[in-house]
């Protein structure tokens, strides 16, 4: 692909009204070129100045209170009760994490996924170092790329093939270190069509990494841990 | 046209995200007071609707709260970071009304006078800040073809196809209008290489 087809597409997703086969194309270059998401990027934040061009107005003072009690306040009462997903815990979403990865592992022993993944990797190209997730049950259609930037050192993290969520609830990408412990990497924002995508720095205190997940959680109030299924999820290093 | 912060301010606004991923509320509370009103004006321009606008920057605040430890300066600015997570919420939120198909006619009646308002306005505005002087320039500078596009596809959330049948062009000269548009404002802008 050329660097004027690569600009027209890295313009398009900037302005997310890629789509089609234009889209699908671009997510194949975006998991083999970090210089391509870079240039995606800045072109995004170009086209964000563009809401400068707003009207002026100012924000209700009764917003302020409510976005600072959201986040500070208590929690709700009604959150627990209007998920629409499951939680069945961190203890069983470990159980089931690494049963899923234990089979990943060696259904994919040929593939790059098998690399060792290190956050602060210092092999020589670590440019092309990319990990694939795969969906479950009712996302057996989704699937996800992680791309390691070694210049921004962290991940970028692609999703499609995402069904909509209520607004109660968004995905939220996880990372799961060399001792097995889960590490909140925050929300992946869903976009049109199923694509999802973030950027993502599990931070300085993992040294090691061994996979990805993805899973479904209320909006709001972060948990630590997991609450319910991954639904999408990375294999392990063997 | 909404004043943005001077570019002294990046500083500034770098310590306080450096604050809020530590979790410190006074900083979010100085973050929300800088950019609340940036971002309300942001999603009244695409939802119209004030209880839209503020359920917009809401969650928008939430997300900066929840994020901000991942936010690396490398990748933009605080400002344009919060911009797009208000531009890409309120385009979800116009969508989710599409999809219920409530209100879609009227939203692309609108759509058609916002999309030629909103430049329009702000190219004749009387704000004198260097910056956004400088912004105001840099539009002006694209041709009206390619500021179109633009106008089409961010402030309307059309795609690709959408924004070709609508001025009745054929795609790939709505991608190059998009690519050469685009990495313009880049240029001009300067956002950086």
């Amino acid at each position: 692909m050329s660097s004027e087809q690569i600009e027209e597409l890295a313009a398009l997703d900037a302005l997310d009204a890629l789509e089609g086969d234009d889209l699908a194309a671009w997510q194949q270059v975006c998991a083999e070129k970090i210089s391509a998401m870079r240039l995606r990027d800045e072109l995004e934040d170009a086209a964000a100045q563009l809401c400068l061009l707003s009207p002026a107005a100012v924000a209700p003072p009764a917003l302020r209170l409510r976005v600072l009690s959201t986040i500070f306040g208590e929690p709700s009462s009604s959150q627990s009760t209007t998920a629409a997903v499951t939680s069945s815990g961190f203890a069983a979403w470990a159980a089931a994490a690494a049963v899923v990865l234990l089979v990943l592992v060696g259904a994919s022993s040929t593939t790059r996924q098998k690399e060792s993944v290190v956050v602060r990797d210092a092999r020589p190209d670590p440019q092309n170092l990319q990990i694939t997730l795969s969906g479950y049950g009712d996302y057996a259609g989704a699937k996800a790329h992680v791309l390691w930037d070694s210049g921004q050192r962290g991940w970028y993290v692609q999703a499609d093939g995402l069904p909509d969520l209520p607004a109660s609830h968004a995905y939220r990408v996880w990372a799961v270190d060399a001792e097995g412990t889960v590490h909140n990497c925050g929300e992946l924002a869903l976009r049109r069509g199923g694509l999802a995508r973030s950027f993502v720095q599990p931070g300085d205190s993992i040294r090691s990494m061994q996979g990805f997940a993805v899973t479904v959680e209320p909006v709001g109030g972060v948990s630590a841990v997991p609450t319910s299924p991954a639904v999408l999820i990375s294999a392990l290093r063997s | 046209m909404i004043t943005a912060p001077e570019p002294d301010d990046r500083a500034v606004e770098l310590d306080l995200m450096a604050r809020v991923a530590k979790r410190e509320r006074v900083a979010f509370e100085q973050l929300y007071d800088r950019y609340s009103n940036i971002l309300y004006a942001t999603a009244m321009k695409f939802l119209r609707e004030d209880a839209d606008a503020q359920d917009v920057v809401q969650d928008v605040f939430i997300q900066i709260w929840d994020k901000a430890k991942l936010y690396d300066p490398a990748k933009g600015k605080p400002l344009t970071w919060a911009l797009t997570l208000t531009r890409n919420r309120s385009i979800d939120r116009i969508r989710a009304i599409q999809r219920r198909g409530r209100l879609r006619e009227d939203f692309e009646k609108e759509t058609v006078v916002d999309e030629s308002a909103g430049i329009r306005e702000a190219l004749s505005g009387v704000d004198a800040s260097e910056k956004n002087q400088i912004l105001r320039d840099a539009v002006q500078r694209l041709s009206p073809e390619q500021r179109k596009v633009i106008e089409l596809a961010f402030f309307g959330g059309l795609t690709q196809n959408e924004v070709a049948n609508r001025l009745g062009e054929p795609l790939g000269t709505v991608k190059a209008r998009a690519r050469r548009g685009l990495m313009k404002l880049k240029e001009l802008l300067g956002t950086k290489p």
